[in-house]
């Protein structure tokens, strides 16, 4: 009984060694990778300002996915978000970009881009920003 | 019979109300945001705050050295001031004894100053040698020692001249149980070291002992942070049970 | 055994730790005495009692070492109590249930750091609140109490069971056989056969009452708590944190002090009532 104790303390402490040798690269093995731009091309109408946002970041049912960031314990931490958008397309655009006004999204904000079909995030969820 | 039955209840949701605040950590690290009865925690204190183990590690180094230390340097101490007679020997005990006594903040400016003056501030060294030299490790060995029946020495004495071999061969054999227990006991002490390393340490935050890093983890990790840390204690605790409660008995002051 | 070349060798032995203990604790400590006497390190005049007088005089000091010293007599008291009570109903169980021992020495070993969020969580609720809001400084300070008594019970309770159960037989069924039981019993013939135990429970006690800081550091989170709540520990801590090196020796000199008195004291009354001098 003695001796399988010590035995299971043993293994314990390894298992913690072993742990803290790859727990940053087990971190980046199960959080998923993504590309991520950030939103800075502004186009001006009138009275109006608004964002650019590449078509191929918006998702099929129309949203985007923000990126927040946050200095974590060890590093970096990326959280994302799933944002419904109203968007307006513009002719001037041919296509490429839909046009949202700052009210929706601030200028700067970081975003998924591109967004592939099979990308589905829970909200909160964390990434890793290639 | 009735009251004895009545008794062993009490005492019995007594002990489980000591143990209580140990259960209650442990399941508060098995919940993550509102879910009983996940992993997550443990994944989330593992992976995502992954530079939080190696504080852990930098713990068990202190407690370690710090146990091993003075559990080697305090025995001769201890076997001075049980069997050998010199002059002063009364008093300066006693000056070990108030040394003991006293709250870590009475020495704190001490040894502060020294470790200052001697350039060690900020290291690993820092936090492992005042404990090292801790009066307390003394204190306990005399006393044990000074149970040791004196004609068994002085027959030693017949056979060799050697005083480490008279430590070694007639003195520890005694001290197999006393020895574990104040093993033991500093082992946790130094395990719970967190004034020393905020203070001694205060400009070097990566040799810090996870004692004081668990207040500064995100709020959702701290109870598997918690968990984890006492862990060692608790196996420790399991192993060494009976013979840390037999030495206690044992012992005279 | 005890020639002057036995006596040396062994000294040879002890120099590492004598050495030890001299730089990290004799030598500092009279260090900060000298300290203690000056006025600053760049002129180091000599002002003799000046720095006391200032300590002294001061209003946190003289909060902090009235709510040190109340916390340690009525924390020892409750203490002691709670302890004595769980070893008499300890000692009287069957033999195969003395390892609940064990569950009262668990919390003696266990990291303040891993315990403190659970007792927060336990002190998290309003009953709790109302009492920091305006019950009295005892209330207030209740969970350091809890902890203390916790953290503390266990060492006493195994020097007590211990003692309780080396209780000469004879003695006590002769006494029952008079006719003295229960609170007569214990008070006349119980106690006084545990009193030097109970002396060296008590120092314990009080000595571990005043190691309560890391509890109370760690359990309000914060340099400056309840008034209630700041020891004396807290005012040297401060001190040193904002570098009043002077303040903080002159505080640590005061409480070494008392405390060499007390434990001579005890010692000279501990003497009177042994008979057998182990010491």
């Amino acid at each position: 009984m003695r001796r399988l104790s010590y035995v299971f303390a043993a293994l314990l402490l390894l298992l913690l060694i072993l742990l803290t040798i790859s727990g940053g690269r087990i971190y980046e093995w199960i959080t998923p990778d993504v590309e991520a731009i950030r939103l800075n091309r502004c186009y001006n109408k009138g009275d109006e300002r608004y964002i650019m946002i590449p078509k191929s970041a918006l998702t099929d049912d129309g949203s985007v996915y923000v990126i927040a960031s946050e200095q974590g314990f060890s590093k970096q931490l990326y959280y994302v978000h799933k944002k419904t958008l109203n968007y307006i397309e513009l002719p001037e655009a041919d296509g490429a970009f839909v046009y949202v006004t700052t009210k929706e999204i601030a200028s700067g904000s970081m975003i998924i881009n591109p967004v592939d079909s099979e990308m589905h995030f829970e909200d909160g969820e964390k990434v890793i920003i290639k | 019979m009735k009251k004895r039955l009545l008794l062993l209840i009490i005492l019995t949701i007594l002990a489980a109300a000591y143990v209580f605040p140990v259960v209650l950590t442990i399941v508060n690290s098995l919940r993550y945001s509102g879910s009983a009865f996940t992993l997550r925690q443990y994944g989330e204190f593992f992976f995502t705050n992954h530079t939080a183990m190696l504080y852990f590690w930098n713990s068990a180094l202190y407690a370690g050295a710090i146990t091993a230390v003075s559990i080697i340097v305090s025995f001769p101490l201890g076997f001075l001031f049980a069997k050998v007679r010199f002059r002063g020997r009364d008093a300066l005990f006693f000056v070990f004894v108030v040394v003991m006594l006293l709250p870590f903040q009475a020495t704190l400016l001490p040894n502060y100053i020294q470790l200052r003056d001697m350039k060690l501030l900020n290291t690993p060294l820092a936090l492992m040698l005042p404990m090292m030299f801790t009066p307390f490790a003394v204190f306990l060995y005399r006393q044990f020692i000074a149970a040791i029946p004196n004609e068994l020495l002085e027959y030693a004495t017949l056979e060799t001249s050697s005083v480490i071999k008279l430590l070694r061969h007639v003195v520890m054999p005694q001290l197999k149980a006393p020895i574990s227990a104040l093993a033991v006991l500093i082992f946790c002490e130094s395990w719970n070291m967190v004034e020393q390393a905020i203070i001694f340490a205060s400009e070097a935050p990566d040799i810090m002992p996870l004692s004081v890093v668990l207040t500064r983890l995100p709020e959702d990790v701290v109870f598997a942070g918690a968990t984890i840390y006492m862990y060692p204690v608790l196996v420790v605790f399991l192993l060494f049970r009976e013979t840390l409660q037999k030495a206690m008995e044992k012992f005279r002051w | 055994m005890n020639n002057k070349r036995f006596k040396l060798k062994v000294f040879a032995l002890c120099i590492p730790g004598l050495a030890g203990f001299i730089m990290f604790f004799l030598w500092p400590f009279g260090k900060s005495l000298w300290y203690s006497f000056i006025d600053d390190v760049f002129h180091k005049n000599f002002v003799w009692f000046d720095n006391y007088r200032m300590v002294l005089g001061n209003r946190y000091f003289r909060l902090a070492l009235r709510n040190t010293l109340i916390f340690s007599f009525v924390g020892v008291g409750l203490l002691l109590i709670v302890s004595l009570a769980l070893s008499m109903g300890l000692v009287r169980l069957d033999r195969r249930y003395h390892f609940m021992k064990s569950a009262f020495f668990l919390p003696m070993l266990l990291p303040t750091v891993s315990v403190i969020f659970a007792w927060r969580l336990v002190f998290d609720n309003d009953v709790y609140f109302a009492w920091m809001k305006d019950g009295g400084p005892l209330l207030q300070t209740l969970p350091i109490y809890v902890l203390y008594i916790w953290k503390n019970s266990g060492v006493n309770i195994i020097l007590l069971t211990a003692a309780l159960s080396q209780l000469p037989g004879e003695i006590i069924e002769a006494a029952e056989l008079d006719g003295v039981r229960g609170l007569k019993l214990f008070r006349y013939v119980t106690m006084p056969l545990i009193t030097p135990v109970m002396f060296f429970v008590g120092i314990l006690s009080f000595v571990n009452s005043l190691k309560i800081f890391k509890e109370s550091y760690l359990f309000y989170g914060t340099n400056y708590p309840l008034d209630a709540a700041y020891n004396i520990q807290y005012y040297m801590n401060n001190h040193f944190l904002k570098f009043n090196y002077h303040n903080l020796a002159c505080a640590s000199a005061i409480a070494a002090i008392i405390l060499a008195i007390i434990i001579s004291l005890i010692y000279k009354i501990q003497n009177k009532f042994t008979e057998d001098v182990s010491i």
